[in-house]
């Protein structure tokens, strides 16, 4: 019969290459994908090994009986984790700030008073105010009070969506913020002001320190205190500042404390200090002084070390072993901003702080793979084999891409770390493992567009945006215009949405223009991939140098991306290596490497 | 029937008859604080769809809104009579209300939709 079955089980997919011996080859006759059931490395991926194979010999017309031999991978004992932490955090003491964007503010201008509620402006001595309307008043009754008012009304702050509709009905038009949740805690009998761009524009005084000097007298000490405020306003439609004696905002720098590397340099074995403040770039070149990671801690009591130890738990808890017997072997890190609630606003106000992201990647213990392939052999009395090294498997696997030989490179861009391995044209090969993958840029992206859920991450991750245009018309972010012959459904109007394939359109939530989307999204993929296909081509390189490697190709998850490959493929243009996803027997894509691996090798045995 | 095109960019708001003119403020607000100009006229025998349908193909905006006893419609030139784009229930609060109003005006600005009831009466709601 001479047929035999390769499959790999991994983290996402379980894959089966059916193939027959014929001469001194093999010959394919199927493939199948499905979802793994389980952890990978567990007993419960037979279920999903079954369902594979048996799709697979249906494809084929072929019996289970018929099988001569199944071959399993020998997983990576591999499992990254990723973990995000803000570093700066704006506070405001004594609400001094309500920089939000109601969608539509009233009137236009700067003014500046003593703030009064206008139950009070009667009563009022002579003087500029600024009032302080709630929701308890209509606007009409406002615009009436306003204009009644024997002091100078110079501005107004209102908890209703009633800006426009007040200052349509004064005499004299006054800038009018309005929507500012809370309103109770604006103080009153301080100095205020208020600034309301026209449409199309930004605060212009509100948002410069020495404007907000030039309107409340400010000293050049007081001046310097008043930055992150005038910062926390860039941008913004409209603006308020109100002044009291010890109010303040303040730009809080979180401690975050230091990473040290526990390895062996290109001259000896030692310990890096690297503090986390100084960035991401210095932690990476910390990293990359080291020739070997055996550990890396972070310094107990900061916020890194608490990242660090969340980190063992979760990964003690996924192999089973005590968090302090986990050793973290490889790190990427990120700088990035992300919005954050400012703490004391009065209107949700937010601000975009600092952050660093961490990706680790920990060794596991060996995988159960022998006790799945026995247990597999016991059910259908087949036999059943680990067959080598997941990483030559895939290389072999590889190889059947049009195009490609020995040196050649794979790079595996998974969920959770990056592989790389090399085979050398003398048929010697070398593999390494990396931190960082999909789940990084999800977790980027979900950082810097500040999205709650993880899902809306990812559906932003794995799919092109485009913005609902009319209620006939999207336009997709390369610019094309696409129209549907029923009107769209008006919670998408307006709105930018990712486009995926069963679904359709999906509103991300998100009030930001498409380039910007497009644009974080971008960078995350090349932060996290383009970045690391550089540092794992030279990790496998014989030469520490990316230019020795001919050929490259990307399989994996992350491969068929529809824009990770074509990333991958320009930044290695550069150093004049031909890269790209590959096509596992001119027919599979990026899929099905290590299955086809499996089976070819057994085909040479 | 399209408007000289002297006319000042609107939207239109068909009423019928027989709705009391007090009912249609808090719509008008909501239009008004989008400062979308709005031009009101009350006509015979109509439901709220076909008003605005009507409303819709003769103001320059090409956004009509139709009003009668029982529920508010809104849609665009370019949707047929009778399916409006959005439709809801007349006067289910102050706030509804204003924000059909909104999102009429909101439609020619070409800005997200606030959220709205759906409808008490009509079979096609929407949200």
């Amino acid at each position: 019969m001479g047929m035999v079955a390769g499959i790999d089980i991994g983290n996402a997919t379980t894959e089966v290459a059916l193939a027959v011996r014929e001469g001194a080859g093999m010959r394919f006759l199927a493939s199948a994908t499905t979802p793994t059931t389980g952890i990978k490395g567990t007993k419960d991926n037979i279920k999903g090994v079954f369902h594979s194979l048996s799709i697979a010999l249906d494809k084929a017309g072929r019996k289970l009986e018929e099988l001569e031999l199944i071959r399993i991978n020998e997983a990576a004992p591999v499992i990254g984790d990723v973990a995000m932490e803000t570093i700066t955090e704006t506070i405001i003491t004594e609400s001094t700030m309500i920089g939000h964007n109601p969608s539509t503010p009233g009137g236009v201008g700067t003014g500046v008073g003593i703030t009064i509620r206008i139950e009070d402006l009667g009563a009022a001595s002579a003087g500029d105010y600024v009032v302080v309307v709630s929701r308890s008043h209509d606007f009409a009754e406002v615009a009436a009070t306003i204009n009644a008012a024997r002091v100078n009304v110079t501005a107004a702050v209102m908890e209703l969506n009633d800006g426009v509709l007040v200052n349509n009905r004064l005499d004299h038009m006054i800038p009018i913020v309005d929507e500012v949740g809370l309103i109770d805690k604006v103080p009153i009998g301080m100095k205020a002001a208020v600034e309301v761009a026209e449409t199309g524009r930004i605060v212009e005084v509100l948002s410069n320190p020495y404007g907000i000097a030039t309107l409340f007298e400010l000293s050049p000490e007081e001046t310097k205190q008043v930055v992150p405020l005038a910062r926390a306003l860039v941008g913004n439609r409209s603006a308020v500042v109100i002044k009291t004696p010890a109010g303040d905002v303040k730009e809080r720098r979180i401690p975050a404390g230091s990473l040290t590397f526990h390895g062996i340099t290109a001259t000896a074995a030692t310990e890096i200090v690297v503090d986390v403040d100084s960035g991401a770039d210095e932690i990476m070149q910390a990293a990359s002084r080291m020739r070997e990671i055996h550990d890396i801690t972070g310094e107990p009591g900061t916020n890194v070390g608490g990242m660090m130890e969340k980190v063992r738990v979760t990964m003690g808890q996924l192999t089973s072993q005590h968090p302090r017997d986990i050793k973290i072997t490889d790190m990427i890190a990120v700088d990035t901003m992300t919005p954050k609630q400012v703490s004391g606003g009065l209107a949700n106000e937010f601000s975009m702080e600092n952050a660093v992201g961490i990706a680790v990647m920990v060794q596991a213990d060996r995988l159960q793979m022998q006790a799945i392939a026995q247990d597999i052999a016991a059910q259908i009395r087949i036999p059943v084999e680990v067959g080598g090294v997941e990483a030559d498997m895939a290389i072999r696997g590889a190889l059947t891409t049009p195009g490609t030989s020995a040196p050649i490179a794979i790079l595996d861009m998974g969920a959770g770390s990056t592989d790389a391995s090399v085979m050398r044209a003398d048929g010697t090969g070398v593999s390494t493992h990396l931190a960082g993958a999909g789940n990084m840029v999800t977790l980027m992206i979900q950082t810097e567009l500040g999205l709650d859920a993880w899902d809306a991450a990812e559906d932003v991750k794995r799919h092109p945006l485009a913005k609902v245009e009319t209620v006939f018309s999207i336009r997709h972010e390369d610019g094309s215009v696409q129209f549907f012959d029923e009107p769209l459904p008006p919670h998408l109007y307006a709105r930018v949405v990712v486009i995926k394939p069963e679904e359709g359109l999906v509103p991300i939530g998100v009030d930001l223009p498409v380039d910007a989307i497009r644009n974080i999204r971008i960078r995350a993929k090349e932060r996290v991939f383009v970045a690391n296909a550089v540092r794992a081509l030279r990790r496998v390189s014989p030469t520490d140098n990316v230019r020795d490697i001919d050929f490259v190709v990307l399989v994996g998850g992350s491969a068929l991306d529809f824009e990770i490959p074509q990333l991958v493929t320009k930044a290695l243009a550069e150093y004049r290596v031909v890269a790209g996803r590959a096509n596992i027997r001119g027919t599979e894509g990026p899929r099905n490497a290590v299955a086809t691996g499996l089976a070819l090798s057994w085909g040479e045995q | 029937m399209p408007q000289a095109t002297q006319e000042r960019p609107v939207i239109r708001l068909h009423v019928n008859e027989h709705v009391d003119l007090p009912r249609l403020r808090d719509l008008v607000l909501g239009i008004e604080e989008e400062a979308v100009p709005v031009f009101v006229e009350v006509t015979s025998d109509g439901d709220a769809a076909h008003l605005a349908h009507q409303a819709s193909v003769q103001a320059t905006l090409e956004i009509g809104i139709g009003v009668d006893t029982q529920d508010i419609a809104v849609t665009t030139s370019k949707l047929p009579d009778g399916a409006p784009y959005l439709i809801t229930g007349l006067n289910l609060s102050a706030a509804n209300d204003r924000n059909i109003g909104a999102n009429a005006a909101r439609l020619v600005k070409r800005n997200p939709l606030l959220p709205i009831e759906r409808s008490p009466h009509a079979g096609a709601g929407n949200h």
